[in-house]
């Protein structure tokens, strides 16, 4: 157990050393939310001024981690740690065109963000699950039952790709949301769930 | 209970209590315990469930049992001398119930002796696991049922009141745990500052308090230290309605940590359905009922985790394991 104020950039977010800039960001979203002024989970237990400080902290963590320099200096001068450069480079092409021009400042509330990123398997958060049923959970129900992807698609007469490409919210493989809408609903269904729901839930890009 | 030394082999794995908490009274704590047990014993496991929400009881309705011929108070009135003499059959296999449906009122304040001998009763009971479900509030009888569970599971659901008395309840389930393992007067001072803390008094938090007691003397913190890393409870987040409430698990997790200095496993998220009132209402088990419907079909996953976690851990108040960080 540490004291508040001894806690490092990484421990703040609840990040492991080598995590990469797509674990960065969605470690920062998370606590954004968390300690934003409307935030449920600080509820009762947190002061306008610890908030506050921690969204400062945050801010902070985040900006020096999410540059490549700032972190290898940090890492080096403040911690004293060597981590192997290769490790955090994983993504790095696909991810950084998405988040890192976003300096991350003038959040206010929750409702200012909104989170696009599910990456990161190695994510010290094991809920990398945003939506209710999002791809990600959808793919655990569908494996919880032992039902695959095949067997959908022969039954559904849908596309293994494109079910596939539902699971990993791969919206760059998918056909026009109208007709991406009408597979999950085929998928859904064939899982025992209701589809409106479902549709309801799932954020299609932009959505 | 014995001292003599652990056998090295054991007999059989032993038996799992699991607790199921949370302070606030209506965020769902029956409908996930009559789940747990069902999922158990539909999986093969001899399940006893035992309704501990002493005087405020209803486990039996969501288990499709209308009047509970015999219930816990038959034990605390001395109607009945063992815990095996109350155990009713449910429709599922491998499921039997201990019912709380309360006939006398003051049954929810029962005194201290009637506790540690219905806890002993409890560890007694024969079976491979023990489900239960706890009261609202944080009165010590509720308190320490829930900590001589070895899986402590907290329910909470996306609203300001549960949120806040999720917190309360954890702070005073892990004050209640450090204290029952001191029990030592030199230390009561310290232990009232840090239960009445409300602001920037001197034991706001745990990390306060053990500096005080190391103040006094090292070796009764560092054995606090240990009491506090080997208590982790899991925590549901129930009736989720926005895909906003889902990050709630995580950042209650993180405050905990962080503000509280208890690391809580968040085990899964379960969402609003309608398909748990209309079960209720039919007098149904919701996951025997609508296996399929979104909110038994969440029950299912949370359920994967919460047994990755409990065989990996032991938080049964006098055994010490080393607690798996993230498994």
């Amino acid at each position: 157990m540490k004291r508040l104020e001894e806690l490092n950039y990484y421990e703040l977010l609840n990040l492991d050393e080598n995590a990469d800039l797509g674990d960065i960001h969605q470690a920062y979203l998370i606590a954004v939310s968390t300690y934003s002024r409307d935030s449920l989970a600080s509820h009762s237990i947190l002061s306008e001024e610890e908030k506050t400080n921690m969204l400062k902290r945050i801010e902070a963590a985040y900006t020096t981690l999410i540059d490549k320099n700032k972190r290898l200096f940090y890492d080096k001068e403040v911690l004293k740690i060597y981590v192997d450069e290769n490790l955090r480079n994983r993504n790095i092409s696909e991810i950084s065109s998405k988040f890192v021009q976003h300096n991350g400042y003038g959040f206010q509330s929750k409702r200012d963000i909104t989170d696009e990123s599910d990456r990161g398997e190695k994510n010290t958060f094991k809920h990398t699950e945003s939506t209710i049923f999002g791809g990600a959970h959808l793919k655990n129900i569908r494996e919880m039952k032992g039902i695959t992807i095949d067997e959908i698609a022969q039954k559904t007469r849908i596309r293994a790709s494109y079910l596939k490409a539902l699971e990993e919210e791969n919206f760059e493989q998918l056909p026009a949301e109208v007709f991406s809408k009408g597979f999950l609903k085929a998928y859904a269904k064939y899982l025992g769930l209701d589809p409106d729901v479902v549709i309801r839930n799932y954020k299609f890009k932009e959505g | 209970m014995s001292n003599i030394d652990t056998p090295i082999i054991p007999d059989e794995p032993r038996k799992q209590i699991w607790a199921v908490g949370g302070g606030k009274g209506g965020t769902g704590k029956t409908v996930v315990s009559a789940s747990i047990g069902i999922l158990l014993a539909k999986a093969g496991n001899r399940v006893i469930i035992i309704d501990a929400d002493l005087g405020g009881a209803n486990l039996h309705t969501c288990l499709g049992i209308r009047h509970p011929s015999t219930t816990i108070a038959d034990f605390l009135l001395k109607k009945v001398t063992s815990l095996d003499e109350l155990l009713l059959e449910t429709p599922i296999k491998n499921l039997r119930l201990i019912s709380g449906a309360n006939d006398f009122l003051t049954i929810a304040n029962i005194p201290f002796a009637q506790k540690q001998k219905l806890i002993r009763y409890i560890r007694n009971l024969n079976s491979d696991y023990v489900i239960l479900d706890l009261g609202a509030g944080t009165s010590f009888n509720v308190l320490d049922l829930f900590l001589i569970s070895d899986s402590n599971i907290l329910v909470v659901m996306p609203e300001p009141t549960s949120v806040e008395n999720v917190y309360r309840f954890i702070k005073c389930a892990i004050l209640r745990r450090l204290n029952n393992a001191l029990n030592n007067s030199r230390f009561q001072d310290i232990f009232r500052l840090a239960t009445e803390a409300r602001g920037n008094e001197s034991v706001k938090t745990l990390y306060d308090l053990l500096e005080r007691v190391k103040q006094i003397d090292s070796s009764v913190a560092a054995d606090l230290k240990k009491k506090i890393n080997t208590f982790s409870p899991k925590l549901i987040v129930n009736q989720v309605r926005e895909n906003d409430n889902i990050s709630l698990g995580s950042s209650i997790k993180d405050i905990t940590k962080k503000y509280l200095g208890v690391d809580l496993d968040y085990s899964g998220y379960i969402p609003y359905d309608e398909k748990v009132s209309e079960s209720i209402k039919r007098f149904k088990p919701l996951v025997t009922e609508y296996p399929n419907c979104s909110a038994s079909l969440c029950m299912n996953l949370t359920m994967k985790k919460l047994l990755n976690g409990s065989k990996l851990s032991d938080g049964q108040e006098e055994v010490e394991e080393s607690r798996n960080e993230e498994a």
